[in-house]
């Protein structure tokens, strides 16, 4: 570790530790839950400097996602705290188990001495070379277009939004022919409509749109 | 004895019947079709194929529904040894140790031969692990009644350490997708306290997360997602074999038996223990047949036929050792029995001990569905070997939107609520994420299915003992089960202190 990084890494522990305090006065002077999540994440936050310097590049978004399970843990156990009695018993369990394993999740992804035994104990190795290249601006687009795929089910049912979001994928998404993209988008509603509204009898969604514009046309 | 044979044949009987309708039938052979299909289709698999026939099942006759899905699990492995031998690709991780000879064999021109001997140790191994099921069912039942609320949460507990112990090098990271599996099974309406959990206010979750849109989104879209991103076809070179002289295969099985009858052993007993899985029992058995036969004729791993009939026939037969946990204690072997018991659980059936008393009938429609998929499956893969392999060369921007489509329409389908949808969406990103940073979704599946049953049985114990945690400790079972999780957790400890010790010892040397 270079110099700036180790200050980093120091700044971020300190960080770590104020904003750890500051919960604890802050719970001690009985403040409403929701502000007290503020100095958790600014401590998440202060945890992500001190450690960044102590990973390899690799394995940077391995770190932030095991901090980011480290946050949803200690989330968790924060509302947990909002029951009372036996409806809490076995979450706060589970809700601090899942803490320590969180902490040693993240030590397994540094560089450290106690990232080291923890591997060691644990067998817990995460090669880089495992992990499978993925471009993140593909992954963001394979998202965005699940994503609208809902929306257009959501706007305007199975029915309508299923073969357009086939054909849209296989032709934007995928670069293939309209006419392949056609035949596959019309093939889906066809096995769609057949399978589930035909044969099983299901009615499927009709969409927020398609059932006002029926409305509308029935009136 | 003769009360219990009485009651088992009458048991068997009364499934028989389901047999006898031929629209029952046509179910098992669908879901064995289906089970082919995403087996051969490496990175599908099994438990996908499994989340995407659960809503099918919904308006269905339990036993049908049982039917269907029995048929797909059992033709799963059998599907995945075709891509196995053909593309040198397994199709699902257990025929992994299939390619090893199965490959060589096709290079060479065998590839008839390899799947002709490939699908019938399928069968005969399958066969083998059903039979072995149907008589331990009666003593299952016996063991059973030694179980109480903390045996019981502690079996939950062992099996999931099992589990994530059986994932190799991610233990710490399987452990924490149990936990975050639990959360995720807390959520709605306690049946303990009789309080709504972590739902928000929003409706929706006050039945809790619903398991098969969870599924659906965790294995199906997920799987989807991660196709899409990597783009190109599943299958990276096509498959030019002859597929001749099938039935030197199949003879080949019955000439080499003994090596038939261990990897099947093999397989039934790997099976049965939770969380060990069909990877394991096809790679002991091939290692097992690779030591037994001292000097063999054809060098393994280049083309002996009886590294294509060991782990076949193992990773067949640990489908009826699994079910004896699954059905016995509630307790899933594996992701695809655990995506099982939420469709058993759809249909009303609560696994674990009471269904061995209270369904019996079920149980048993379910091993013969397995007994005649094993038969049906491997005649439809000598039948339709070839087709079956080009499948792996669809283009991952056909298959992807497709199957999301269909997976979304199943999860709607389940109670016509949109939110399923919504619920399917968030779960396949999880999933997603779970595949990029190699946090195994199987303990989180096993997790969010036995949450309720461990939360129960755990309040159970504390209630029997007036809230003392010695209950877990002062009993005989209980403590063997907390001694076998200790074991399970040192395992990996135990195997690098192993491996640094060969390691010095041949520095020394």
């Amino acid at each position: 570790m270079s110099g700036g990084s180790s200050t980093r890494s120091l700044a971020g522990g300190i960080g770590v530790v104020v904003f750890l305090a500051a919960y604890l006065v802050m719970l001690g002077m009985g403040l409403h839950r929701t502000i007290l999540l503020a100095p958790l994440a600014l401590g998440l936050a202060a945890l992500v400097c001190a450690l960044k310097p102590m990973v390899e590049v690799e394995k940077q978004s391995a770190l932030y996602f095991a901090i980011g399970i480290l946050a949803f843990m200690i989330f968790f156990l924060h509302e947990t705290y909002e029951f009372k009695g036996k409806e809490r018993n076995f979450p706060l369990i589970i809700g601090y188990a899942g803490i320590v394993l969180s902490l040693l999740d993240i030590a397994s992804v540094t560089e450290t001495v106690a990232g080291r035994f923890v591997t060691r104990f644990f067998g817990a190795t995460l090669d880089p070379s495992e992990i499978k290249p993925r471009e993140v601006r593909r992954e963001l687009l394979v998202f965005g277009v699940m994503v609208l795929g809902v929306i257009g089910i959501w706007l305007f049912g199975f029915l309508i939004a299923s073969p357009i979001f086939v054909f849209l994928w296989m032709l934007l998404g995928g670069g293939k022919s309209v006419k392949l993209s056609l035949y596959v988008g019309l093939g889906t509603f066809v096995f769609v409509y057949l399978l589930f509204e035909q044969i099983l009898s299901y009615e499927l969604y009709r969409g927020e749109v398609t059932t006002w514009i029926m409305d509308m046309i029935w009136e | 004895m003769i009360e219990v044979m009485g009651g088992l044949l009458n048991a068997l009987g009364t499934a028989s019947l389901h047999f006898l309708n031929f629209g029952s039938l046509s179910w098992l052979v669908a879901g064995t079709c289906c089970g082919l299909l995403f087996g051969a289709i490496p990175g599908l698999g099994g438990t996908t194929a499994l989340a995407l026939l659960i809503p099918l099942t919904f308006g269905m006759d339990k036993s049908d529904a049982i039917m269907l899905m029995g048929g797909s699990m059992a033709a799963t492995s059998t599907g995945g040894s075709v891509s196995a031998i053909l593309l040198n690709t397994p199709g699902i991780a257990p025929n992994a140790a299939t390619t090893f000879d199965g490959f060589p064999l096709a290079q060479q021109g065998r590839a008839g031969e390899a799947i002709g001997a490939g699908a019938t140790a399928s069968a005969l191994g399958g066969l083998i692990g059903v039979f072995t099921l149907i008589l331990v069912i009666p003593i299952a039942k016996e063991i059973v009644l030694l179980f109480s609320p903390p045996e019981f949460f502690l079996l939950a507990l062992f099996g999931l350490c099992a589990i994530a112990v059986s994932t190799g090098t991610r233990l710490l990271q399987a452990l924490i997708a149990a936990i975050f599996g639990f959360i995720c099974g807390f959520v709605g309406f306690d049946l303990v306290s009789g309080v709504v959990r972590y739902s928000y206010g929003v409706e929706a979750l006050w039945d809790g997360i619903k398991l098969v849109p969870a599924l659906i989104g965790l294995f199906a879209i997920s799987q989807m997602i991660d196709l899409a991103v990597q783009g190109g076809t599943i299958a990276s070179h096509a498959a030019e074999f002859k597929i001749q002289r099938i039935s030197a295969g199949i003879r080949a099985v019955f000439a080499n038996w003994s090596t038939m009858l261990v990897g099947s052993g093999i397989g039934t007993f790997i099976g049965a223990v939770p969380g060990v899985g069909g990877t394991v029992a096809a790679f002991l058995s091939y290692s097992t047949q690779v030591q037994r036969d001292g000097n063999p004729d054809v060098p393994y791993g280049r083309g002996n036929i009886k590294g294509v009939i060991a782990p076949e026939s193992a990773n067949n037969a640990k489908d009826g050792g699994s079910l004896i946990p699954t059905l016995a204690f509630g307790i899933p072997g594996s992701a695809e029995t655990a995506v099982f018991l939420g469709a058993m659980v759809l249909h009303g059936l609560e696994p674990g001990p009471r269904l061995l008393f209270d369904h019996e009938d079920v149980v048993f429609t379910l091993v013969l569905s397995l007994t005649i998929a094993c038969v049906v499956a491997t005649l439809i893969v000598l039948a339709l070997a070839k087709p079956m392999a080009y499948l792996t060369y669809v283009d991952a921007h056909i298959l992807a939107p497709t199957v999301t489509v269909v997976a979304l329409v199943g999860a709607y389908a389940l109670q016509g609520e949109f939110g399923d949808v919504v619920v399917a969406m968030a779960f396949a990103v999880i999933g997603y994420l779970m595949i990029r940073y190699q946090y195994p979704r199987i303990t989180f599946t096993i997790a969010l299915v036995l949450a309720d049953i461990t939360e129960r049985s755990f309040f159970q114990a504390m209630g029997i003992s007036d809230d003392s945690w010695a209950i877990f400790v002062t009993r005989d079972v209980s403590l063997i089960l907390i001694s076998l999780i200790v074991i399970s957790l040192l395992i990996p400890s135990f195997r690098v202190w192993l491996r640094k010790r060969s390691a010095s010892k041949r520095g020394a040397s």
